[in-house]
């Protein structure tokens, strides 16, 4: 039962194939297609309500989509329980608002999930999390508790305490938005070292210099469709499309 | 003279002056009124009264009581039956509101109509009406003689008789610590010793001192056993009468089941206050951690919800607790009921009441004070970012 639902190796990390979400009668996502290879890094913008976001939450079943096919590490996410606890195991999420458990210390947001899903021993989840603090360059926070950090340090130990759970694939959902300009760079340099490391990573964002400096692949979404696809080069100095020069235009032009 | 009724500082101080001078002015007069009143109508004011015997009796004690018991005694007996009715009335609101409230915030449609209903209609009844309704119930019950029997009790309409050990009143106390203990201790041990031992030796300790205060408790037991008499005292029909346990009265029961049942609609809107104060985000997170929808719900969302909860749900037991004071209404001899009937046996109603104030400040006082320090201790450490 347990082998039936890992998460396989081989094959591409995410397979969307002609998916479709509705909330209620509103039509969110249109026969999306995307396939992400392991190890690249694709960084998906648009205008808000373009569906990026609902997207990424259709990828680990934080939203359940109606209609297409999503496969996750070689696992179809279907209503199978098993398969969706198999998937968000192998699977990071960086929320917007961080979403740290206020009542736990930093430490302990960061071996709870470990210790309790992957069954390690209270002082190897620990060695663990110190290792990710340090990576996220806060290891002297850990005790304290997230109320008591600024925004962006709350950020890089949601960071951390995805990356203790060694997944395969990260998903940042608008990492940086809710943070004062100068808390921006200290989180984006962390996600530029992760994908340096070659982790697997898919993230909204507007930060268009991340996207230039670190991404394989920019998707431009609008509308609930994928409008555009192309390497960032490509992406910000020829686009073909008339809406994506349009949003590059309001995002880039101050 | 003028420039300092100008002076922002010196008109604050004259205010503040002549409200304490007014008000000690007030309390003087009151006093002075009612000894020359109580004086004309020829009642020594004092405190002596509480050392003479009342010459009448209460229809429950967990206490011996006899008419000839003086008044403190008495009060005492009254205070210990509106804590044991308040304690039972939170215990049981406490439980149907985390129940309805849960009914209220879950996904099933029927179950969240139940939960509205029952809010809907247990809060907006009076509660000395929901006293009388559970009265008339259950004296409406059968006789003694057609009993409802289960687990060696009897459900009859003079009342709920419950089994008792025939043990000696002090073992018996006693054994009810040790069984407390028996949970408490390895609790606390479990807290203490988190970071320095390995955690099967505190398994091993947890368990030990557990077994060590169960076994106490029944060696208390054993010891405080009554002579020649069965451990436990069942109640049995003898003749047209019930004999033996402990007879809980209808009065009790009206009360405990009314307060349960209304002080639990209450209790099921903080609740569902609470779970609905947990922000959805850090549900996600702990889902996308891979957390199973059990360990979500008890890591991260009871313990959110109850921080939340605690605050109002204190007020609510400050509340209900005086609540108990309905009694009256029925007849259960409460705090109040006694104070009550002091005053006409006795006339001593200033100091009857005086009494009964400073008790019922008392209790509530010092429940105030637990909750207070359950919620320092576990408050949210730093800023709180709503999102």
């Amino acid at each position: 039962m347990i082998s039936d639902n890992s998460v396989k190796s081989g094959g591409p990390a995410v397979r969307i194939e002609n998916l479709d979400k509705y909330y209620g009668t509103s039509h969110a996502l249109r026969k999306v297609n995307l396939s992400v290879e392991r190890g690249e890094r694709i960084v998906v913008c648009g205008p808000s309500g373009s569906g990026k976001s609902t997207m990424i939450r259709c990828i680990n079943r934080l939203e359940q989509h109606n209609g297409g096919r999503i496969t996750v590490l070689g696992t179809e996410l279907n209503d199978d329980v098993g398969n969706i606890d198999g998937i968000r195991r192998e699977v990071g999420v960086v929320f917007q608002h961080f979403n740290l458990f206020p009542h736990m210390t930093v430490l302990e947001n960061c071996t709870i999930a470990p210790m309790i899903v992957r069954k390690r021993p209270r002082a190897e989840a620990e060695a663990t999390a110190r290792r990710y603090l340090e990576k996220v360059r806060i290891p002297e926070q850990a005790m304290k508790f997230p109320g008591q950090l600024s925004g962006g340090q709350q950020q890089r130990v949601a960071i951390a305490r995805a990356l203790c759970m060694q997944p395969q694939l990260m998903l940042f959902d608008e990492p940086t938005s809710a943070l004062d300009p100068e808390m921006i760079a200290e989180v984006l340099d962390v996600m530029v070292t992760l994908a340096s490391e070659g982790m697997t990573m898919i993230c909204v964002t507007h930060e268009m210099g991340f996207a230039r400096r670190a991404a394989d692949r920019v998707i431009f979404m609008d509308g609930g469709e994928i409008v555009e696809e192309a390497p960032p080069e490509e992406f910000f100095a020829a686009s073909r499309n008339e809406r994506t020069r349009q949003f590059l235009s309001q995002v880039l032009g101050h | 003279m003028v420039s300092l009724l100008r002076n922002q500082r010196a008109r604050n101080t004259l205010l503040q002056v002549l409200y304490v001078g007014s008000l000690a002015a007030m309390i003087l007069a009151c006093v002075m009124i009612a000894r020359q009143n109580l004086a004309q109508q020829g009642i020594t004011s004092g405190f002596d009264f509480l050392f003479k015997s009342t010459g009448w009796d209460v229809n429950f004690s967990l206490l011996p009581a006899t008419a000839n018991d003086p008044y403190w005694w008495f009060f005492l007996i009254g205070v210990i039956n509106t804590l044991f009715l308040g304690c039972t009335g939170l215990f049981l609101a406490t439980i149907v509101g985390t129940i309805v409230g849960l009914a209220r915030t879950s996904s099933n449609e029927l179950a969240r109509l139940l939960g509205r209903t029952y809010v809907d209609i247990f809060r907006n009844i009076p509660l000395i009406l929901q006293v009388f309704f559970w009265y008339a119930v259950i004296t409406h019950l059968p006789t003694p003689r057609a009993a409802h029997e289960a687990f060696g009790m009897l459900l009859t309409s003079r009342g709920l008789y419950v089994p008792v050990p025939n043990v000696g009143g002090v073992a018996f106390a006693a054994a009810i610590l040790a069984v407390i203990a028996a949970i408490a201790l390895p609790v606390w041990l479990g807290r203490t010793s988190r970071l320095s031992q390995p955690p099967g030796e505190r398994r091993g300790i947890q368990l030990t001192t557990a077994a060590t205060a169960l076994a106490s408790a029944a060696i208390l037991l054993a010891l405080g056993r009554l002579p020649d008499l069965p451990l436990l005292d069942f109640p049995a029909l003898q003749g047209l009468n019930l004999k033996g346990g402990l007879r809980i009265p209808p009065e009790f029961s009206a009360l405990a089941i009314a307060i349960a049942i209304y002080g639990g609609s209450y209790i099921a809107e903080i609740v569902r206050g609470g779970f609905k104060a947990v922000g959805k985000g850090q549900m996600e997170a702990a889902l996308s951690l891979g957390l199973s929808p059990w360990r979500v719900f008890t890591l991260v969302k009871l313990p959110l919800a109850l921080r939340a909860m605690l605050p109002i749900l204190a007020n609510q037991y400050v509340w209900l607790m005086k609540a108990t004071t309905m009694g009256i209404a029925v007849g259960f001899t409460d705090f109040f009921m006694i104070v009550a009937l002091t005053i006409n046996h006795s006339g001593q109603t200033l100091e009857a009441i005086g009494i009964l104030m400073a008790g019922f400040l008392a209790i509530n006082l010092s429940l105030a004070a637990v909750f207070n320090r359950i919620n320092k201790t576990i408050a949210l450490k730093g800023n709180q970012l709503r999102g």
